[in-house]
């Protein structure tokens, strides 16, 4: 983390509050963006002023994938906003422009809802020759998030 | 109340070397609204962080885009640098600088000569490009690469460059930049450019700021920001300042990638003037990255961010990446809606669309 960088926890109440604030300090929306925890999905976003960079992280609910929408005080927020819905499955009430999931046509829907099954990577070690010949049981499909 | 229109532009468009699709509503030959949607080379980069050792993802994390390819690699490599505390040698430092700014100059290059095609001017189109094939062989001498560098690693870079290959990038920069000024003067002087940009997609500096947007096209509208004042790599020990503009159109956009392909040959100048000897990188044997950060660098069409998280295992637990293209979007919705469709192309052109950054 750099001197000029700070990442700050803050309740889901406060994330259209928070940013109405930073709106009206001149703040800059640089970006949102989600990340699948085990039991929670953390959703963060930035702003930015004279280069001085805040972050502020809120943790949304797996059962309940909701975010406030941004987009009376960023009109910008409706790309990110898009995009949490398209890649996480986040709910947006209020979001200006929805593109109802279309926005990134992803082949994978929902690609880091925590539940998609990536395709197992290769063994590091080549099986040894003892080994040829014999049969091998299927990796087993890796769970993500 | 007059009937409207709605005109498919994309994904597969003359001037689009990339695929991005535009639903365009129009009043007779006017733009009311234009809604735009991407996704149709969405690769899950992001996801495959998660998947690959830190070290090799250097790799991977440069091949986000073919443009601007070594300022990717350069900014997951200090943001894995900046989680395991590690200090890059000063010569690896200036190194990754010169090839940044090179960089930017071959993309900006390349945006001249693809604007010059949709202007309809093709012989400026092939100067351009041929400039550009000066540049790129710079890159190859001193890299290997052509369009992926394959030089940034984390720690440091892959191979050092000597000092007589130094001198001789150094000369021919001089090439490069004599034939570029010729070049430049046409864009600036010539009557058809100005027709097809000068007052013609405006934006203005506040809602620039307000759309969120980055690079020349914030910067075309009178607003200096220039993610490399944070002084990351060698920025913060050479002496420059932010081009700018105020126009805010489209010519303004095109002056201030010109005037900023001049400030990157002086910034090449000054890191081979002010090279540094010794160590082309520090090891880490044993370390892993740590902790989270915001990496943030200016790649050729604006500010790049770069979300890393990390919890001492091999991986990345999330490595996101903002494109400047992405940003760009919402500024490019407000500068399309009440122009006619003819400028269209050229509109879309300015924010530099790098759609498959955008995709990631």
């Amino acid at each position: 983390m750099s001197a000029n960088e700070s990442f700050e926890d803050i309740e889901l109440d406060q994330w259209v509050a928070t940013a109405s604030r930073h709106r009206a300090d001149g703040f800059r929306l640089v970006q949102m963006t989600g990340t699948a925890r085990e039991d929670h999905f953390e959703v963060m976003i930035s702003y930015d002023r004279n280069y001085d960079c805040v972050n502020f992280r809120v943790h949304v609910p797996r059962d309940r994938p909701e975010l406030p929408s941004l987009s009376v005080v960023f009109p910008a927020s409706f790309t990110y906003e898009n995009e949490l819905k398209d890649l996480f499955g986040f709910n947006i009430p209020g979001l200006a422009l929805d593109y109802g999931g279309n926005f990134l046509r992803t082949k994978t829907k929902i690609p880091f809802s925590g539940s998609v099954t990536l395709k197992k990577e290769k063994p590091e070690r080549a099986p040894s020759r003892a080994a040829a010949g014999t049969k091998v049981a299927p990796p087993t499909p890796v769970r993500e998030g | 109340m007059a009937n409207t229109t709605i005109i498919p532009f994309g994904p597969q468009h003359p001037v689009l070397p990339e695929p991005i699709h535009l639903d365009l509503e129009l009043d007779d030959e006017r733009v009311v609204q234009a809604l735009p949607s991407i996704g149709y080379v969405h690769r899950g980069l992001e996801l495959l962080a998660e998947r690959h050792d830190f070290v090799e993802m250097a790799q991977v994390a440069e091949r986000i885009c073919g443009i601007c390819s070594f300022i990717h690699g350069q900014g997951y490599c200090q943001g894995i640098e900046r989680l395991m505390g590690l200090e890059v040698p000063p010569r690896a430092v200036y190194l990754r600088t010169a090839w940044a700014e090179m960089s930017r100059i071959q993309s900006h290059l390349l945006w001249l000569g693809l604007s010059a095609d949709a202007f309809g001017f093709e012989s400026l189109f092939q100067h351009s490009w041929r400039i550009r094939e000066m540049l790129v062989d710079i890159i190859e001498e001193t890299t290997g690469g052509r369009v992926i560098f394959g030089s940034c690693k984390v720690g440091g870079i892959r191979k050092d460059v000597d000092a007589e290959t130094l001198q001789r990038v150094n000369r021919r920069m001089r090439e490069i930049e004599a034939a570029f000024d010729e070049v430049a003067n046409i864009f600036r002087a010539d009557r058809t450019v100005k027709q097809r940009t000068v007052g013609v997609g405006v934006m203005s500096a506040e809602d620039a700021y307000a759309l969120g947007a980055v690079g020349p096209v914030l910067r075309a509208s009178g607003f200096a920001s220039d993610t490399r004042q944070l002084g990351y790599a060698a920025y913060g020990e050479l002496e420059w300042e932010p081009v700018v503009e105020q126009a805010g159109d489209c010519y303004a956009r095109c002056e201030v990638r010109l005037r900023e392909i001049s400030q990157s040959i002086d910034l090449i100048r000054q890191c081979l003037a002010n090279m540094p000897e010794g160590e082309i990188e520090v090891t880490f044997k044993g370390k892993r990255p740590k902790g989270e950060t915001m990496v943030r660098l200016e790649q050729p069409r604006g500010e790049v961010c770069y979300y890393m998280s990390a919890n001492g295992q091999k991986n990345l637990e999330r490595f996101r990446v903002r494109t400047p293209t992405f940003a760009n979007i919402a500024p490019l919705v407000h500068m399309l809606k009440g122009c006619d469709l003819a400028d269209v192309p050229v509109i879309v052109l300015t924010i530099d669309p790098c759609v498959s950054c955008t995709e990631r």
